[in-house]
């Protein structure tokens, strides 16, 4: 986890989805637990959504029900980047 | 069946499904389900799913109407009604979705809607097809409480019958596949790409469907009458509100629906022989509801046997608790269970479930059937093969304890019992993390919280158990605009899920059930006099017994009238009023006399019409008549008109509390309020002073 870099892109989005990261942006780490950062199951999905369309990738259901932590959701999108250039 | 008079039968069923027409067809396709296919109403290739459940005709535009009348023609003749039988009957239509099949005509402020569909684009346009085909004339509601709407519309038809408002009721429900629709179950990643599995341990949503179903329901004694010897009893239901949270189900929620039902019916757990599953396939869902039928329906010694149809028909939305009730009719007289497909691999958990997965003979009991929907809206139906005795319960008053609206940021109070505090706190709603609540759902929960805060803590439980009942005339349609707005622009990826948990009409009492912990039944009642409804509805449940008191009222925005009509505004706001049965002190106490609901229309209900109403339900004419919604916004022979050219179901109930206030000041000794509107059933609600008159509530 500790080699992901959280794309300043995403850091904005964490920050849209979570005023609780907005007012405290230190707690956006590759190693922080989503929903201990004020993002519940909806909001992920609202979350999940904008980084589908930010990233222009597709993030299956499966991999979305195991990224727990925001490295999770870094590795998502560094693999559907991966993969759209193969 | 001699000697059970206050029973009440479902003596016909029709449907439309994917698999064709009729019950012959459903139930071949029950037992084989079928491939899910490509949408032919819009290009759902692009979406994470398998397809979808359509209809084998070609879209149209009036598919809500049509499905409608084709299933209601089978089940009137499987009924062996005659047309003049009918002429009494009252209907009730459960729907989500009818109204959004038009694509961007049905979200397109302007130019608006085509002219040609204008009555098209609103829910209730199939509820007044069905009534002027038939010629109904009894009372008549259309609800939209999500996916829970359909086994709602069959308590209400339940209670008119039990009431003797009715003898006969059809139940009709109705939902087409909309993109907007389908865009949003698949924002929340509930539809699946392969099949709609539920209880598996591989289970990951649904395949979504259309379809239209409706029963005949009658009381047993009318059923008898006219020779009518076959038909299935509806033995009772249960409603309840998840006062969890909008999107995510709780099993105590379920489970508090269930029992209810069970209580109703008058039996026993270990008397019901097969539950008939929401089962959506969805994770949460089937892991919450399989925790309540556990909790309420298993003991030491047995299992539940479980059947789940939309493994093979998918998921008709509002309609999909109707299409469980007859799929279970429809195994009782065949003596089959109809099986649970593609569940090879039940999710371990689940072991209190008997999943059937063959067909099966039918065991002996009576057979649940359960509906949930977004917002935690929960109700349950019991049938079985023969009726059983029910005690008659004496009509209990019931009194107008106190109320509150939103006007312009500010919420109003007013109060008839003694105890009622205007100046005490709001009652403090608990935390919410998402969704967020929009501007409806504010207004709702402020009008919600000061009225709990201005009432005694006895009086507060007994309302938040009692539950919450709400009209709406435009309901959450921006965030059903955003969502198109956003497909448009963005793809099939652009709807925000936000958006979609927070659509459903019945999102705003959901929200209230959330924040304030009510617990009781919520539902959702369409049109201008939704709210009115409402108010009845809760009057009936609570004069029956079943609860000691409710709140009820009605919500409304000028951001969800999607397509304006000049001259009429819209002011945002909410109003309740909280019914009980507590008369208080008695020198200011009003009581909820009697009311009369008239069938809907598509033009408001005439000054004339409102007289002849009238004297059903009073001999004499009130002090006090106040008219709401009738053509021209004027006076008209003794009826004052309230707030002209003002829409919507929020503006209705402040004439509600003209009357009450007007009878505790001792201005008048009975005041009568008829609500009206286009699209709209009437509702006619007498008031009185409290030992005024000593008629019953009829």
């Amino acid at each position: 986890m500790s080699n992901l870099i959280i794309p300043a892109s995403l850091v904005e989005l964490l920050i849209k989805h979570s005023p609780q990261l907005r007012d405290d942006p230190s707690g956006i780490t590759v190693d922080a637990y989503l929903s201990d950062s004020g993002i519940d199951s909806l909001e992920l999905l609202s979350l999940t959504a904008d980084v589908e369309q930010t990233y222009d990738i597709e993030i299956d259901n499966a991999d979305l029900a195991v990224s727990v932590t925001i490295g999770d959701l870094v590795a998502l999108i560094d693999g559907g980047a991966r993969s759209k250039t193969e | 069946m001699d000697g059970i008079k206050n029973g009440v039968l479902i003596t016909g069923a029709g449907c439309v499904s994917p698999f064709g027409e009729g019950l012959g067809a459903l139930w071949r396709g029950l037992l084989t389900g079928r491939e899910a296919v490509p949408s032919r109403w819009f290009d759902s290739t692009a979406f994470r799913s398998c397809g979808v459940h359509e209809l084998a005709e070609p879209p149209s535009i009036d598919a809500p109407i049509s499905m409608l009348q084709r299933a209601a023609t089978q089940a009137i003749v499987e009924a062996d009604l005659s047309e003049p039988e009918l002429r009494n009957a009252g209907l009730v239509l459960a729907s989500t979705s009818a109204g959004w099949h038009l694509g961007d005509d049905s979200f397109t402020a302007v130019p608006g809607p085509r002219a040609e569909l204008h009555g098209l684009v609103r829910k209730e346009a199939p509820a007044v097809a069905l009534t002027e085909r038939w010629g109904l004339s009894g009372p008549s509601a259309v609800i939209s409480s999500a996916c829970a709407s359909s086994t709602g519309a069959l308590a209400w038809a339940c209670e008119r019958i039990r009431a003797r408002e009715a003898d006969l009721v059809l139940v009709a429900a109705v939902d087409v596949l909309t993109e907007v629709v389908f865009a949003g179950f698949h924002s929340l990643r509930l539809l699946t790409e392969v099949k709609t599995r539920p209880f598996a341990a591989s289970r990951d949503g649904f395949i979504l469907a259309e379809g239209a179903g409706v029963l005949v329901v009658e009381s047993a004694e009318h059923a008898r009458r006219r020779g009518q010897l076959d038909g299935a009893a509806l033995l009772g239901w249960g409603a309840s509100s998840d006062a969890f949270h909008l999107t995510t189900p709780s099993a105590e929620g379920i489970g508090r629906g269930l029992s209810c039902a069970l209580a109703d019916a008058g039996l026993e757990n270990t008397e019901i022989g097969l539950y008939h599953a929401h089962g959506t396939a969805s994770p949460a869902s089937d892991r919450a509801e399989a925790e309540a039928i556990r909790k309420v329906l298993v003991g030491q010694e047995r299992r539940m046997p479980t059947a789940a149809i939309k493994s093979s028909l998918g998921h008709t939305e509002g309609a999909a608790g109707l299409f469980a009730v007859i799929a279970a009719l429809t195994g009782l007289e065949l003596d089959t269970v109809p099986p649970i497909l593609h569940t090879s691999e039940p999710d371990p958990d689940f072991g209190a479930l008997d999943l059937v997965d063959t067909p099966r003979p039918h065991p002996q009991g009576a057979v649940m059937i359960h509906a949930s929907g977004f917002g935690g809206a929960n109700c349950t139906v019991v049938v079985d093969r023969t009726l059983r005795e029910r005690p008659s319960v004496p009509r209990i008053p019931v009194y107008v304890t106190a109320g509150t609206w939103t006007h312009e940021g500010q919420v109003h109070r007013a109060g008839w019992h003694p105890r009622w505090e205007a100046e005490s706190p709001t009652d403090e709603p608990r935390p919410v993390r998402s969704p967020k609540p929009d501007r409806s759902c504010l207004l709702l929960s402020n009008a919600a919280g000061a009225l709990l805060g201005s009432l005694p803590a006895d009086l507060r439980a007994t309302c938040k158990q009692g539950g919450l009942l709400i009209g709406t005339e435009y309901g959450m349609q921006q965030h059903h605009a955003r969502m198109m707005d956003g497909i448009r622009h963005r793809g099939h990826r652009g709807v925000d899920p936000m958006d979609f948990a927070l659509s459903t009409f019945n999102v705003p009492a959901a929200m209230v059930s959330v924040l304030y912990e009510v617990t009781g039944q919520t539902e959702t009642f369409l049109g201008r006099a939704g709210s009115t409804e409402a108010l009845v509805s809760a009057a009936g449940l609570i004069a029956t017994g079943r609860v000691r008191g409710m709140m009820a009222g009605g919500y409304d925005a000028p951001e969800n009238r999607l397509h304006p009509v000049s001259g009429e505004e819209v002011p945002a706001g909410a109003t309740l009023l909280a019914l009980t049965t507590d008369p208080g002190d008695r020198s200011k106490t009003v009581e909820l006399a009697a009311s009369v609901r008239l069938p809907i229309a598509s033009q408001p209900t005439d000054a004339a019409c409102l007289d002849e109403a009238l004297e059903r339900l009073t001999p004499r004419r009130p002090d006090l008549m106040i008219a709401v919604g009738t053509e021209a916004g004027s006076h008209s022979g003794d009826w004052r008109a309230f707030m002209p050219g003002q829409t919507g179901a929020a503006t209705p109930v402040r004439a509600h509390f003209e009357a009450v206030e007007q009878i505790a000041s001792g201005d008048a000794e009975e005041a009568v309020v008829a609500v009206t509107g286009p699209y709209s059933a009437t509702v006619l609600v007498l008031y009185r002073r409290i030992g005024a008159s000593s008629e019953d509530w009829s």
